[in-house]
């Protein structure tokens, strides 16, 4: 089993939110949506993480990710619609660890309220 | 008296604290025992929406898993390495992982490990001590 660093963060509402900006550096990563009890979250499309590795980027090099319960396009982590939900952040084999400190050694991507659903 | 109770109260909340991990009947050992082998790995099923055995699984990995038992003697661990990604880690009965490797800290397409209790460490002659594999 891997070793990762997990940032975790608690949503609540089926509002629409979006994920920008760069990560920590890591050779591997993936970003899951669990529900409060760390199951995935049944939805149509059968989608519950995205890795590092199939992540569309945007043509400024950046990345955004949207969690809502309704389709969007692009890097779409669909919420089914339940209320509270949790997203992990997992990084591998990453030099981030929790005695990393300062705040330019782990960028964290921002999470923007985009609109209710 | 007041104190006393306080004291005993302090030590009951503690007691129980401690206690808990021990006493929860379905941590991860417990569920993983029914579908595992003894010194021999068992691949699990990926997690899905309807069912996961341990919550808060990474579905971009394969896990397998492997209960080790040294009490007959030490065990040599192989691993080979995927394209990927690939790690192994140890943990204790109680979940406390206490070491971890992976495929490019090892370096190497295998992941080899000797696994063993200080015991048995300190049976080893001289001239059969574990050394890091080379090559």
């Amino acid at each position: 089993m891997p070793a990762p660093t997990i940032p975790a963060s608690r949503w609540k509402g089926a509002a629409t939110w979006s994920w920008t900006g760069i990560t920590p550096p890591a050779r591997f990563w993936t970003v899951t949506l669990y529900d409060p009890d760390g199951r995935l979250v049944p939805n149509g499309i059968g989608r519950h993480a995205f890795t590092s590795q199939e992540l569309v980027r945007r043509s400024d090099g950046r990345l955004e990710i949207v969690v809502s319960p309704r389709a969007r396009p692009g890097n779409w982590l669909p919420t089914g619609g339940i209320e509270r939900y949790q997203l992990v952040l997992r990084l591998y084999d990453t030099p981030v660890g929790v005695a990393t400190r300062a705040g330019r050694e782990r960028p964290m991507p921002a999470i923007i309220r985009k609109a209710c659903p | 008296m007041d104190f006393r109770g306080t004291l005993l109260g302090g030590v009951v909340h503690l007691g129980a604290v401690l206690m808990l991990p021990r006493t929860a009947t379905q941590d991860a050992y417990a569920r993983l025992e029914p579908i595992t082998k003894v010194n021999g790995f068992v691949a699990l099923p990926l997690p899905t929406s309807d069912r996961t055995i341990l919550p808060f699984m990474d579905p971009a990995f394969a896990v397998a898993v492997c209960r080790y038992d040294l009490s007959a003697g030490s065990i040599k661990l192989t691993a080979p390495v995927s394209q990927a990604y690939t790690s192994v880690t140890f943990y204790t009965r109680r979940d406390v992982a206490y070491y971890a490797i992976n495929d490019r800290a090892a370096g190497r397409r295998v992941i080899e490990l000797d696994l063993m209790t200080a015991e048995q460490r300190g049976e080893l002659q001289e001239d059969e001590e574990v050394r890091p594999p080379t090559g």
